[in-house]
């Protein structure tokens, strides 16, 4: 399975922002907006294998680039990256072993806004993603045979969504608080044991209109 | 810890709650409780594996519980990175499970509806069957060690003929620690016969209880007498089960069900009581006959025994 480097696009998408900047300094908005977020998310597997793992949670950072076509509809553009989130440590017939996964999405979708007045705005979006999951396992054996551990990636299709409200800090910039999840389904699709992964978070974020 | 020798044969006492002295049982099983009786167990040997097995059939039973046992250089060793003990009857194949984790007793039951038939027991390397709980794709993710050095051990063992307790009858009510508890029984003798009572007494003033593991080596004559003092003594204490291939006797009598169960309670020290009949209410005695009959250790381990039983089961009580 080929890789991809989220942080490549996103380096010629901020040259372009960069010239647009210009532009809304002089009062015009263009409908495009970008914004930044932080956030803290639960991870939860599903299958029906007869265990179920409880990763801690993940915090993850999420970019995104929007283009307005008119006052309440937005296409929604951008990546998040779930950083690594680890089960406890579990037992079996074969030894102790613990995992940890983390991910990267691209996403594409909609935003639908509604403005409350001229300060607060609410929102929901919704939009399909393509992720890269990565998954790894520590396993030991007692200190009778030698532990090590092992990794593996999977890509795929999934859906998101999240409802959020912004609210104006100045006349270009915006805060925005978010909760939001991201559903990545058939992870190892092809394998004995394929598994969805839902993450569901809150998001603080900054969001810039040029 | 408190536990004290008397002449009592290999008897050991809980001050707990149901589930903890069971738990116990288990401690006591998987060596985790350390007692002054504690003896060195010549079938352990000091170097390289020694494995103990047995596979048993009540009576009437289509059903065969197999239990086992590891060790090496003389320590418990569980079974781990893909190691595994697989049970074959003329019915089915199964994985013994251990009871709890990283323990290195194990367990399980197996369709045998003939019992003439031999059980087969041997230690594979399946990494991924041991792993076949695990909710992600095991294909995907291993580290494999690599099979441990008992792998490829393999044995077999038959069954003497079945024993059928004929005395006393279940329930029997026994008020006197002097009173005379006479067992017989059927079927012909074969290389061991052993008994193993699992006891528990309650209490008139306390809703607290009592259960211990009693195990003795008899002859198997088709009767033994003992008095019911000889397994729920005045002043409690003394001796463990003392040697391995009466754990493992144990340890199939008693219900995995039930040490599941205690298991849940968590841990409980040993100390030492007195059981006096005036504070009793009273006592549940569970005989058990195992009669054994000895196989064979295949190549490749040290030490340990291998043996295909039969066992019957009665309850009494002692009311005083």
């Amino acid at each position: 399975m080929k890789s991809f480097n989220v942080f490549t696009p996103l380096t010629l998408l901020t040259l372009l922002l960069f010239t647009l900047t210009a532009h809304a300094e002089n009062g015009l908005h263009s409908g495009l907006s970008v914004s930044a977020a932080v956030g803290l998310s639960k991870v939860d597997i599903i299958n029906d294998a007869p265990t179920r793992p409880d990763f801690n949670n993940s915090t993850y950072l999420q970019l995104n680039i929007n283009y307005a076509l008119n006052e309440w509809f937005e296409i929604d553009t951008g990546i998040i990256s779930y950083q690594a989130s680890k089960t406890e440590k579990m037992t079996d017939l074969a030894g102790t072993y613990q995992l940890a996964t983390s991910a990267n999405a691209l996403q594409l979708g909609g935003r639908f806004l509604l403005n409350f007045d001229n300060d607060i705005r609410a929102y929901f979006r919704l939009g399909g993603s393509y992720y890269r999951v990565n998954l790894e396992v520590n396993e030991s054996f007692d200190d009778i045979k030698e532990s090590g551990k092992d990794s593996a990636n999977s890509s795929g299709k999934g859906y998101y969504y999240g409802v959020g409200i912004i609210t104006n800090a100045s006349k270009n910039l915006e805060i925005q608080m978010e909760y939001s999840g991201q559903h990545l389904t058939d992870v190892f699709e092809d394998s004995s044991r394929p598994f969805d992964i839902r993450y569901k978070g809150v998001t603080l974020g900054a969001r810039y209109n040029f | 810890m408190t536990f004290k020798k008397t002449e009592h044969d290999h008897f050991v006492t809980f001050p707990l709650l149901l589930p903890a002295v069971v738990l116990s049982a288990v401690l006591l099983l998987s060596g985790c409780i350390e007692t002054e009786s504690d003896t060195p167990d010549s079938d352990i040997s000091d170097t390289g594996v020694s494995l103990f097995l047995e596979a048993n059939i009540p009576l009437g039973d289509t059903l065969v519980q197999v239990a086992a046992a590891a060790y090496e250089d003389g320590s418990p060793a569980p079974l781990t990175g893909g190691d595994v003990l697989v049970a074959r009857t003329e019915s089915e194949e199964k994985a013994l499970l251990v009871f709890e984790q990283r323990d290195n007793y194990y367990k399980n039951t197996l369709i045998m509806n003939n019992p003439d038939t031999e059980v087969e027991l041997e230690v594979a390397f399946d990494p991924q069957g041991t792993r076949s709980d695990r909710w992600y794709p095991t294909e995907e993710l291993l580290v494999d060690p690599g099979p441990g050095s008992i792998v490829g051990f393999q044995a077999s063992m038959t069954f003497p003929e079945s024993i059928d307790i004929t005395g006393p009858v279940a329930n029997t009510a026994y008020s006197s620690r002097s009173d005379e508890l006479a067992l017989q029984w059927l079927g012909s003798a074969s290389d061991e016969l052993v008994l193993i009572s699992y006891n528990t007494c309650f209490f008139e003033t306390s809703s607290d209880q009592i259960s211990w593991v009693d195990s003795r080596n008899i002859t198997d004559d088709q009767s033994h007498t003992l008095t019911v003092g000889d397994l729920i003594p005045e002043d409690g204490v003394v001796e463990t089960i003392n040697t391995t291939g009466n754990l493992l006797a144990a340890f199939i009598q008693l219900s995995f069900s039930l040490f599941f169960e205690a298991f849940t309670f968590g841990l409980y020290e040993p100390e030492e009581i007195v059981i006096p009949s005036s504070a009793l209410e009273y006592c549940t005695l569970s005989i058990s006959l195992v009669r054994q009959k000895e196989g064979t250790l295949g190549e490749g381990v040290s030490g340990g025994r291998v043996v295909g039983s039969r066992s019957d089961k009665v309850v009494v009580e002692y009311r005083p």
